[in-house]
């Protein structure tokens, strides 16, 4: 047995974008990542007989976030590597994938893409486009690839240590204070789209401040209704459409 | 002859280029760059109309805010800079908040829906194919594998670039349509600038919204208002 070098790891960190590629009904996430595991399980399990072996034990359902699936791979080789058996790796997976779905969907589902996408709008309004993009492009793909590598590397050198440390980094408190950033960021976007986008700033100061305050109670409609989004908002820009068309 | 032809051929370099594009949003790099504000804020400096793209990417970038699983707002970004690339070279010129950047829009952001049906279905075919390969059952399960990651990843860059190359036609269609229709008052072209990023900003913001959090937005609302009266 030999440990994994960086150049595995590299391997199974491409290896493991392709895991939501592979999704489908039933094994869900399992075929992509026994697909990233096996670059590692060559070099972590000893025959091609055992390999085959270890990579059938894969065979079952999982399902966690795609971002988060590292740790669950590292540490998977980690126990591997101690010799651990199918049954025990298995039920780790099924333990730890919901676990780590549970931290990894509200930080990377809500709360990073809406801090990155609400600031990048602000800056795109405020300041111009330039500063928008490098914002969108660094601020959300400068931390998710950090922690998609970090995870893995943690996960293999921690081995089961590595998942409360991961969990910790993305705390529902981290996630809701993001998501204050975020809605800040969405308050100036109202008199920024003025700003940019109308001449009616220079006729009335009133007209823009009660279309800001429409715009917020319509929010507070969609945060109580929240499926509402779908027929109000196809039926202003329809109502828009017509409007411009039909005299 | 020749203009339908190279229209053709840009629609056809354009859809592949798509399709890889909706490949990375799925798993390459998973949001790296397929975001609609990048892309179409970029098609409209190709097509010196930076404020279309800009008002394009930045309505459909605060939609996309919805934290919903399987919406794929990167179609809908794709669908969007696509449209607004290949307008000039069927003599369509769009303003912003005209009846044809409307139109492309609404058709953009409603993709979202067909995307979200096409996934499933693509996830059924993968289940299918998964059941005929049975990888596990194998003696070169590995090989066996690797195959099926391969075919799924192509499967989803084919699959993308015929749902892109429909919303696309679609979205050119009416968007040329629209742009021979007579306009029934100037003012609605403002209205409408207005009115679909603010709809935008409402969807995005009501999506994450709580009590507490609508004040900080309020805040910020105050300091931008400030701002623009200044």
């Amino acid at each position: 047995m030999s440990r994994l070098r960086t150049i595995d790891m590299l391997r199974m960190g491409l290896r493991l974008a392709a895991l939501q590629g592979a999704y489908c009904e039933g094994a869900m996430q399992a075929v992509g990542f026994a697909y990233a595991l096996s670059p590692g399980i060559d070099r972590v399990v000893g025959d091609e007989e055992s390999r085959r072996e270890v990579l059938r034990g894969f065979g079952e359902p999982i399902n966690t976030h795609p971002f988060l699936a590292g740790v669950l791979a590292g540490i998977c080789l980690r126990l591997l590597e101690q010799g651990r058996g199918r049954a025990e790796i298995g039920a780790f997976l099924r333990t730890a994938m919901g676990a780590v779905a549970a931290v990894g969907d509200p930080f990377f589902l809500s709360a990073l893409p809406a801090v990155t996408s609400a600031v990048a709008a602000a800056l795109a309004l405020w300041a111009g486009p330039v500063p928008a993009l490098v914002f969108l492009i660094l601020g959300f793909n400068t931390v998710h690839l950090l922690i998609r590598t970090r995870a893995l590397s943690l996960g293999y050198r921690l081995g089961l240590d590595a998942l409360p440390r991961v969990i910790r980094w993305l705390s529902p408190a981290r996630s809701r204070r993001l998501t204050v950033v975020a809605a800040v960021a969405l308050g100036t976007v109202p008199a920024g789209v003025f700003l940019r986008f109308s001449s009616l700033r220079s006729d009335s100061d009133w007209t823009v401040l009660l279309v800001i305050m429409a715009t917020f109670a319509l929010s507070a409609v969609f945060a109580k209704a929240r499926n509402f989004y779908l027929h109000i908002s196809t039926a202003v820009l329809v109502v828009a459409l017509f409007s411009e068309v039909l005299s | 002859m020749v203009q339908v032809m190279k229209l053709l051929g840009e629609g056809l370099v354009l859809s592949s280029l798509g399709g890889v594009i909706a490949l990375e949003r799925r798993c390459l790099g998973q949001m790296a760059l397929a975001q609609p504000l990048l892309l179409c804020v970029l098609a409209g400096w190709f097509t010196s109309q930076p404020e279309l793209g800009l008002w394009l990417g930045l309505s459909l970038q605060l939609f996309s805010l919805l934290p919903r699983r399987g919406l794929d707002w990167s179609s809908a970004g794709l669908c969007a800079a696509m449209t607004i690339y290949l307008c000039p070279s069927m003599g369509v010129e769009m303003a912003v908040g005209s009846p044809s950047s409307v139109v492309v829009l609404l058709v953009a952001a409603s993709s979202i829906l067909i995307t979200s049906v096409l996934d499933r279905a693509i996830a059924s075919n993968h289940a299918l194919h998964l059941e005929r390969a049975a990888p596990w059952s194998q003696d070169d399960a590995r090989s066996q594998v690797v195959r099926f990651v391969h075919g799924a990843l192509w499967r989803q860059w084919l699959f993308g670039s015929i749902a892109l190359t429909f919303y696309t036609a679609l979205a050119l269609f009416l968007a040329v349509l629209l742009s021979a229709a007579p306009l029934a008052a100037q003012w609605t072209v403002e209205v409408a600038a207005v009115g679909a990023p603010l709809v935008a900003m409402a969807v995005a913001l009501g999506s994450m919204v709580q009590p507490r959090r609508l004040a900080w937005s309020l805040a910020g609302a105050a300091v931008g208002l400030g701002a623009l009266l200044i």
